[in-house]
């Protein structure tokens, strides 16, 4: 047959959203089969390949209607969703091929799909539920009935007219050709687990016979349906381990997966004509059936060797040839009868012959069904295409029949050798019906440079940091918003939005990092900001990646290589000068040319206005007269030339080009160059040989001058039209011909001055500095400005496209404020990462009435009750209306407020001591270092007791209670309660402060109501005992407090516990609510720590049950939001139901991973880092205040808690972080295995200096430290002698009156180029020693002095000698900061 | 009065819903400086007499809709009517009746939503290209000139003919211009094409001119845009067709939507 | 009903219409202006329409109304128009 060519591909499997990840879990052996995800409405414990919440796509972006998509079947958009990237893959030549002559085949089962089965739900389960009620209720009157099928048919959303054509099964092809104008046949084939390689099978009989042109192939399948689990556990096919383990010991069945995947193919020779990239041919495809199959379950071995022998017939090729095949990609559904029977099938087609690889991607993905075939499709051209050969897990174990056969699983993934890449692909269909491809690697093709679309950027505007934040938090397809702020991000995804919105909250510039751009105060906006262009000259190697900018340009670009100086210096400024080009043809517009070295040249071509080519000739002349300037080298110096320039006296080198204070080159006779090179070395200064030659900027081109006049002769003079700048005299180039001309020998003969230009050109206003051409000319510009505002981007690098990074180029102007137009920067359609996207509902859980529910089964009740349950109604409101009329008097009659004080502390509430927060040392003896708190349901007690001598009878109920803070007991407190009388039988109680509720009093308990049926879902067995979930510290509380004695069931929406009744104040009901706690735990994700904050009502039915007596206790999980969770409760007692609680609310607050750490293991897990030199730091980590709270709980003695309250809230979190820095820093000291941060007591003596002691009987080694904090940042040091001092300091541009108070003249002096960062140094340093003296600055600055610096470390002159200072920078949260610090070894003499 | 919260905005809605719960959607969309009441007092309530649930709705900015400061271009206003047919629940096909920018907007919609549109009507308007945004540009700076000089407006087309109704669009339109980023945001050109794809409109279109209004002038380049569509053209007729002649654009209208009521049985037949 | 009352009535649906606009100054009588005296816009007779229609019944269809007249009537409509068509409607009815 004629091959055909896969040029695209896309998939969306468990585990892998791409096709990137995709290969990357094949090729590293990721099993992703899981349990099932919540909202598959499957049972618990089920085990498959799921794709949870990668089912995400954006509707809108689709043309999806959002309205439409309850009732669109998932497959549908999944389809679509892999179709366009499949698609994009492909990246079709527009205009190539003609969308009428373009197919869609997927396959695809008749199983019932999530859509299908809610509008089954809709139709027929509303239906049924009412008939069985009427069936079961013959009293239900027809309203009640039709009120309870409305109800459960509006849990499943609203219905609209039309959108049911989402339902159609054959939508999944026809959706992919109706969105793209596809006028091929787009259909889906049904061939069970066969169907998607029946559907490529098909595709290549539309290419062969020319129906089509490009036809996309492949398979779809999501339909985690219950009803499909129980066909195939019916079957006895189900795997009860639920682990899909083919071809070995260890298989026991399939376990079902779910997933879609599409190919683009096309014939080769169409492939190959329009360069498309090809990841491997398909030389042959065959399909057969059964005959003679024992049942319609029994697969035959016949049938499926007459499919694989057809494919290889039509590859024309012999399968028992010993090389045929390289890999086997099997069906391997790990059911004993279809392993056996495949392993027979392989050993006849491919008989004896080499070794070769076999594997399943069953193993890592389920079985996916009609989209089986596909998922090994694809792997196997990936393999090919790769030539790598996957691995399969767990193959340790081999099936017996895998030893006749010549293939093997192998464990790890190995490199592919061999002249032809092969392999074949099974996919065998219930029933009969067997496919089989043959693929292998395309040979290879030069693929012409293809013009790819640029990436999408977002841009945003605003005028401060939280309207900034806003349009982050929905960010628009288009550019939005108008501000002076602005923020660019490249191809946006989730983390660098994430990115974005802490870039956006610092409210510092960000240049890049992440492909964001953001810019609090442009450089480009309103000020004198300008851009320059700078032209490189030679430098390194020249293979930029900018033939697609050429193409999108329409140009031809030639390079001719950067052998030679003519070909170099040709090829930089083609580069260049197409750059330059393609800039301007985007809008972009520069203030002002430079250029480096020869790069000075494109400039003066550039700025008069010079055609493309026509600097060529001179570059050529220039070329020839140096040829023969004698053997001369050049040598890039990793040091400035202040640095360099003392080394070479006496020698023939010069420094030829001045780059960056960190980089000079020179030149020179090359063995005096190497001694130089030697020398440097020994002086810890890199350098390297260039590979070109020829002197230039030095004075040994002096003798040849007249050829240099000679080649200036050749330059055409014309007035600039963009100011240029010279690198010789750093100034603008002159007007005056021969003065032009004068200037460019002299720009020969010498040093090219690039470090001063550029302090020059931002001097002069220039902010945004555009390399354009090939090199690292922006990386020199950073050097020099270093630590100043300023832009400075290459317009091609290795790492980008060229559009890719041309677009970047424009991203950060326009983050600037420059304004350019062109079209990289227009968006396109909404991309997927760029609009709403929705998480796909994929299956189809039960229909719970929730909160209805209730009301719909009180209407029920009152007829049986009353007979006429409108009477009843209309007495019942009437008593209420009486009711309230009365209390309303009685209310005027009884202005009471009555008030008493209850005095709390751990002495008279001992048992608070099982209800602390913070973990404490075995046996410490100060209990109230815990942090004891009164739990709210002990607080209800207090309000219960407040109110009980203001009326008679027994507390029958506690309503409206609302729990505003903790309330702590050590140290002791005194609680004002106030009680209101609200009517005769309640009273309104608050606990001024901490809580209020009402409490109501009756003369006897009221009767029990029903105990709760079972709960109305599945359950599942708990993953702790409730002994583990103390043990495992789940819950915080100690024996007096741990009355959850069984953890009994649980689910989705409900757990049951059994209680033993503790003795402690309000821990019965604490237990039960510790149930809800533990639902939490087990449920929930994220956030999973909780406070309470309301309770609507406490009915009580009986007295309280005494200590030790067991209660069940049943919780409704009412409603969970991102910041509460929502809980009803209902303790039953010998059957009888003794308390309900109701809207149990619950505040979730932020889970911060670093502090739960330290809330679990307090005496070994550390919040602070350790810096290689000894150091600790530690930065804010803590999500909210309640988080920081507990950490310095946790970190903080009674006396430092003290003063951490009474600082200023402003710089309370720094002094908390050098606390938690230095006691981290002392505990990684200590030997032991456990300190706790408590045991530590810290301070500082009357000079202000730290200390730190142990507590009770905690024994510290003498230690010296040193402490200090800013920003967000705390260090601290501890050493087992002093002196030591520490400091940090952000780095900031100080003005001049600051920097001279601090520094003296001679300091001042020693400041390197980038004061910012020089100062910071030399006053972190000073600090640092000061501390280590034990004096401090002593408020003159000018008492210690630093005498000399480089980088890592300066001395700093004292009056005990001189003191070494080691400096390190700190990057944090996009902040840089010096940190400064002595050692006791340091004092020099 | 109705408001539902589209697309983050405040939105004022009024729906005519007749009894037939399977009444096909059928959204107008008003113009610049417009409110719904252009079509409530003209052909709204004739359309739902046609057995149409007919939503009518304040864009962003006008009526009692909210006004906030930005997001006034083509696509904003086509995110805002999905965000409004989502949270009305209506997933489609709709029938869609655009006056002028409303026009604009549908084509829109109908653009990005292939299937999301049973029927497009559009009256004095062409589909967003970076021609037409020229246009708008040329049209709003017109606008803006004579924003503040009464003699101006009288002079106008429109001021001509109804001196309140043009004191009332000046004013609204000085509103506009000085609260939020409408002139920017319509005339910014990002995002806009030239041409068409052949095939991008699937569903049945009625174009409906004024016979002396400008857009009849560039009819053929328009129609060059579109699809085979039906085309009305009302003699005599400005701009302003839909307060002038709303019998004429009934007239045009009623029959053309009665023969598409039920177009989307024929869609689903196999 | 009486056109009086209708009158007062829509008075208050009026008020309600133009919320927080000082209408204390122009008393609603069947001779109020819409456009003159009450500075409507026509989305207010809008919110009028369904305010009349949540008042009266479905019977008030104050679209239907105003779509048989001419686009200078609707400018010229007085308060007295309306309420004669409530009533007269009321009456039908």
């Amino acid at each position: 047959m004629e091959p055909v060519a896969v040029v695209g591909m896309a998939v969306l499997f468990p585990g892998a959203p791409d096709l990137d990840t995709y290969w990357r879990n094949i090729v590293t052996g990721t099993d992703s089969v899981t349990e099932a995800p919540p909202g598959y409405g499957l049972p618990t414990g089920r085990r498959g390949g799921f794709l949870g919440d990668l089912a995400t796509v954006d509707p809108a972006a689709l043309g999806v209607m959002p309205a439409a998509l309850p009732l669109t079947e998932p497959d549908q958009l999944i389809a679509l969703h892999v179709a366009g990237a499949a698609l994009a893959d492909a990246d079709l030549r527009p205009g190539a091929c003609d969308p009428a002559r373009i197919g869609v085949i997927l396959g695809r089962g008749g199983y019932l799909t999530p859509a299908l089965s809610r509008f089954d739900q809709r139709v027929r389960g509303a239906r049924q539920l009412a008939h069985t009620l009427t069936e079961l209720l013959p009293d239900l009157d027809p309203d009640t009935a039709a009120r309870i099928r409305e109800a459960f048919a509006d849990r499943l959303g609203p219905v609209s007219p039309g959108a049911e054509i989402g339902l159609v099964p054959n939508l999944a092809a026809a959706r992919i050709a109706h969105r793209h104008g596809f006028g091929g046949p787009a259909y889906t084939v049904d061939g069970a687990c066969a169907s998607s390689l029946l559907a490529v099978d098909q595709a290549v009989a539309e290419l062969a016979r020319g129906r089509c042109d490009v036809v996309l192939a492949g398979g779809v399948h999501h339909a985690h349906d219950a009803t499909l689990w129980s066909v195939f556990a019916g079957l006895g096919a189900v795997s009860p381990t639920g682990r899909s383990r083919p071809f070995t010991g260890a298989a026991d069945g399939l376990v079902i997966g779910e997933g879609s995947g599409i190919v683009v193919l096309k014939r080769l020779a169409d492939a190959r004509r329009d360069g498309d990239r090809v990841y491997a041919v398909v030389r042959g495809t065959g399909v057969s059936g059964d005959a003679g199959a024992a049942s319609l379950m029994n697969p035959v071995s016949a049938g499926q060797a007459a499919a694989l022998r057809q494919a290889w017939s039509a590859a024309g090729l012999d399968p028992t040839d010993p090389d045929a095949v390289g890999l086997i990609e099997a069906h391997g559904t790990a059911t004993a009868a279809g392993d056996a029977c495949e392993l027979a099938t392989l050993h006849d087609v491919f008989g004896p012959g080499h070794p070769a690889v076999l594997g399943s991607v069953k193993a890592l993905i389920g079985h996916t069904m009609p989209a089986a075939g596909i998922a090994g499709f694809v792997k196997a051209a990936l393999a090919v295409h790769h030539g790598v050969l996957p691995p399969m897990p767990a193959c340790d174990d081999p099936h017996p029949g895998l030893a006749a056969t010549r293939f093997r699983p192998i464990p790890v993934a190995r490199a592919w050798f061999g002249r032809t890449r092969r392999a074949a692909v099974n996919a065998f269909g219930f029933g009969g019906v067997n496919a089989h491809a043959v693929l292998e690697a395309a040979p290879p093709a030069a693929r012409p440079p293809r013009v790819r679309e640029p990436a999408p950027v977002l841009r945003l505007a605003a005028d401060t940091t939280d309207e900034l934040t806003a349009l982050l938090d929905r960010p628009p397809a288009v550019p939005s918003g108008s501000g002076r702020m602005r923020l660019a991000i490249v191809a946006p995804t989730a983390r660098t939005l994430a990115t974005a919105r802490r870039v956006v909250a610092a409210g510092q510039p960000w240049r890049g990092r992440q492909d964001i751009w953001f810019s609090p105060r442009p450089l480009l906006a309103g000020g004198p900001g300008r851009i320059a262009f700078l032209y490189p000259g030679l430098e390194g190697e020249c293979e930029p990646r900018v033939a697609d900018v050429a193409a999108r340009m329409g140009r031809d670009l030639r390079l001719p290589g950067a052998d030679g100086l003519h070909r170099h210096g040709v090829s930089v400024s083609r580069v260049s000068w197409l750059l330059d080009a393609a800039l301007r043809d985007q809008g972009v517009r520069p203030d002002v040319l430079a250029g480096h070295s020869l790069g000075e040249w494109t400039a003066m071509a550039v700025a008069a206005g010079y055609h493309d080519g026509e600097l060529e000739p001179v570059l050529e002349a220039f070329a020839d007269a140096v040829r023969q300037v004698p053997d001369v080298v050049f040598a890039a110096v990793g040091a400035g030339t202040g640095t360099v320039e003392p080394f070479l006296a006496g020698t023939g080198v010069t420094v030829s080009h001045d780059n960056a204070p960190h980089q000079c080159v020179v030149c020179g006779p090359s063995g005096e160059v190497g001694k130089l090179l030697l020398a440097l070395a020994g002086n810890g200064i890199t350098g390297q040989v260039l590979p070109f030659r020829s002197g230039f900027h030095t004075p040994l081109l002096r003798p040849y001058v007249h050829r240099l006049t000679a080649v200036a002769g050749l330059l055409d003079t014309r007035p600039w039209r963009t100011p240029l700048w010279s690198a010789t005299t750093l100034e603008p180039y002159p007007d005056e011909p021969g003065a032009i001309r004068e200037l460019f020998v002299r720009h020969l003969l010498e040093p090219v001055r690039f470090r001063p230009l550029v302090e020059r050109l931002h001097a002069a206003g220039v902010r945004a500095f555009v390399q354009v051409g090939p090199g690292a000319l922006a990386s020199l510009v950073h050097d020099v400005l270093r630590g100043r505002d300023h832009l400075a981007i290459a317009a091609t690098t290795p790492r980008q496209t060229g559009a890719g990074q041309l677009t970047r180029v424009l991203a950060a102007l326009w983050a600037e404020g420059a304004e350019p137009g062109g079209d990289l920067l227009a968006p396109r359609n909404p991309g997927p990462d760029s609009g709403a996207a929705v998480r796909l509902s994929l299956g189809n859980p039960l229909v719970s009435l929730g909160e209805d529910a209730t009301g719909l089964l009180g209407r029920v009740a009152v007829p049986a009750a009353s007979g006429d349950h409108r009477a009843g109604a209309l007495a019942a409101e009437t008593a209420r209306a009486a009711a309230d009329v009365v209390a309303a008097v009685r209310r005027r009659a009884v202005p009471a407020t009555t008030t008493t004080r209850r005095h709390l502390s751990l002495d008279r509430l001992p048992y608070l001591r099982d209800h602390t927060f913070v973990q404490l040392p075995p046996g410490w003896p100060e209990p109230g270092d815990g942090f004891p708190v009164v739990p709210a349901t002990d607080l209800i007690r207090h309000l219960c007791d407040a109110a009980r001598p203001t009326a008679s009878g027994v507390v029958t109920g506690v309503h409206d209670a609302g729990f505003d803070r903790w309330l702590a007991v050590a140290p002791p407190v005194t609680v004002t309660f106030a009680v209101d009388t609200d009517t005769p039988d309640r009273r309104r109680v608050t606990a001024q402060g901490y809580a209020r509720a009402t409490v109501a009093f009756g003369g006897a308990y009221p009767p029990a109501p029903p105990v709760w049926p079972e709960p109305g879902e599945p359950g599942r067995a708990p993953r702790l005992t409730a002994a583990q979930m103390y043990a495992a510290r789940w819950m915080f509380h100690g024996p007096a407090y741990q009355g959850v004695t069984g953890i009994d069931g649980i689910g989705a929406r409900h757990v049951r516990g059994t209680l033993t009744t503790p003795a402690a104040g309000g821990a019965l009901l604490d237990s039960a609510a510790q149930l809800v706690g533990y639902w939490m735990m087990e449920e929930l994700d994220g956030d999973n720590r909780a406070f309470p904050v309301a309770l609507a009502a406490l009915r009580l039915f009986g007295p309280d049950p005494a200590p030790g007596e067991r209660l069940t206790c049943h919780v409704r999980i009412v409603a969970v939001t991102g910041g509460t969770v929502t809980a009803d409760l209902q303790l039953v007692h010998d059957g009888t139901v003794w308390a309900e609680m109701h809207g149990w609310r619950l505040h979730r607050f932020t889970s911060d991973e670093a502090v739960r750490a330290v809330d679990r293991s307090p005496g070994t897990a550390r919040l602070a880092r350790r810096h290689e030199a000894g150091w600790h730091w530690a930065t804010t980590h803590w999500a909210d205040q309640a988080n920081r709270d507990l950490l310095a709980r946790t970190y903080l003695t009674p006396a430092e808690w003290a003063r951490y309250q009474r600082r200023p809230a402003r710089g309370r979190d720094d002094w908390l972080l050098g606390r938690i820095a230095l006691k981290d820093a002392v505990r990684t000291m200590l030997t032991d295995a456990e300190v706790f941060p408590i045991e530590l007591d810290t301070g500082n003596d009357e000079a202000g200096r730290p200390w730190i002691t142990g507590r009770h009987g905690r024994r510290l080694p003498p230690l010296a430290v040193s402490i200090a904090h800013h920003g967000s940042i705390g260090v601290a040091l501890a050493r087992p002698a002093g002196p030591v001092g520490i400091d940090v300091l952000e780095v900031a541009d100080r003005d001049d009156a600051t920097v001279a108070a601090a520094l003296t003249p001679a300091e001042r002096e020693l400041l390197g180029a980038d004061r910012a960062v020089w100062f910071t140094r030399f006053f972190a340093a000073k600090e640092a020693a000061g501390k280590a003296l034990g004096t401090g600055l002593g408020g003159d600055p000018h008492t210690l002095r630093v005498i000399a610096a480089s980088d890592a470390e300066v001395t700093v002159a004292t009056t005990a000698g001189d003191l070494r200072v080691r400096l390190t920078d700190l990057h944090h949260e996009g902040r840089r900061h010096v940190v400064a610090w002595t050692t006791d070894r340091e004092v020099l003499p | 009065m109705a408001h539902i919260i589209a697309n983050g905005v405040r939105l004022h809605v009024q729906r005519m819903r007749p009894a037939d719960p399977g009444a096909p959607p059928l959204v107008l969309i008003h113009g610049l400086l417009d409110t719904m009441a252009s079509y409530y007092f003209t052909i709204a309530a004739a359309v739902a007499g046609l057995g149409f649930d007919v939503i009518a709705y304040d864009l962003r900015g006008h009526g009692r809709s909210e006004r906030p400061r930005q997001g006034y271009g083509v696509d904003d206003a086509t995110d805002d009517l999905t965000g409004l047919l989502t949270e009305l629940g209506v997933a489609g096909p709709v029938h869609l009746i655009g006056f002028s920018w409303g026009g604009t907007v549908a084509f829109r919609f109908a653009h990005r939503f292939p299937d999301g549109v049973a029927s497009l009507i559009v009256i004095e308007s062409e589909p967003p290209t970076v021609a037409w945004a020229d246009r708008a540009i040329d049209g709003l700076r017109e606008l803006s000139a004579h924003l503040s000089d009464a003699e101006e407006v009288a002079r106008t087309e429109l001021g001509a003919l109804v001196p309140a109704m043009a004191r009332r669009l000046t004013r609204r339109a000085r509103e506009l211009a000085v609260a939020t980023t409408l002139v920017e945001d319509i005339t910014d050109r990002t995002g806009l094409v030239d041409v068409y794809p052949d095939g991008w409109l699937r569903c049945p279109l009625l174009l409906i001119v004024g016979g002396d209004s400008r857009l009849h002038s560039r009819l053929d380049a328009i129609v060059g845009l579109l699809p085979p569509c039906d085309v009305v053209v009302v003699p005599g007729q400005h701009h302003q067709l839909l307060a002038f002649a709303p019998g004429e654009v009934a007239a045009a209208v009623l029959p053309w939507l009665a023969a598409r009521r039920d177009a989307r049985a024929g869609a689903v037949a196999p | 009903m009486t056109t009086e009352t209708v009158l007062a009535e829509i008075g208050d649906l009026i008020r309600e219409v133009l919320d927080g606009y000082d209408l204390g100054a122009v008393p609603i009588t069947s001779d109020t202006s819409f456009d003159a005296d009450l500075a409507f816009e026509s989305i207010d007779l809008v919110v009028l329409g369904t305010l009349l229609a949540e008042r009266y019944g479905s019977g008030i269809d104050l679209a239907g109304f105003l779509s048989a007249r001419t686009l200078s009537e609707i400018i010229t409509l007085r308060v007295g128009d309306l309420a004669g068509y409530v009533t007269a409607r009321l009456e039908h009815a």
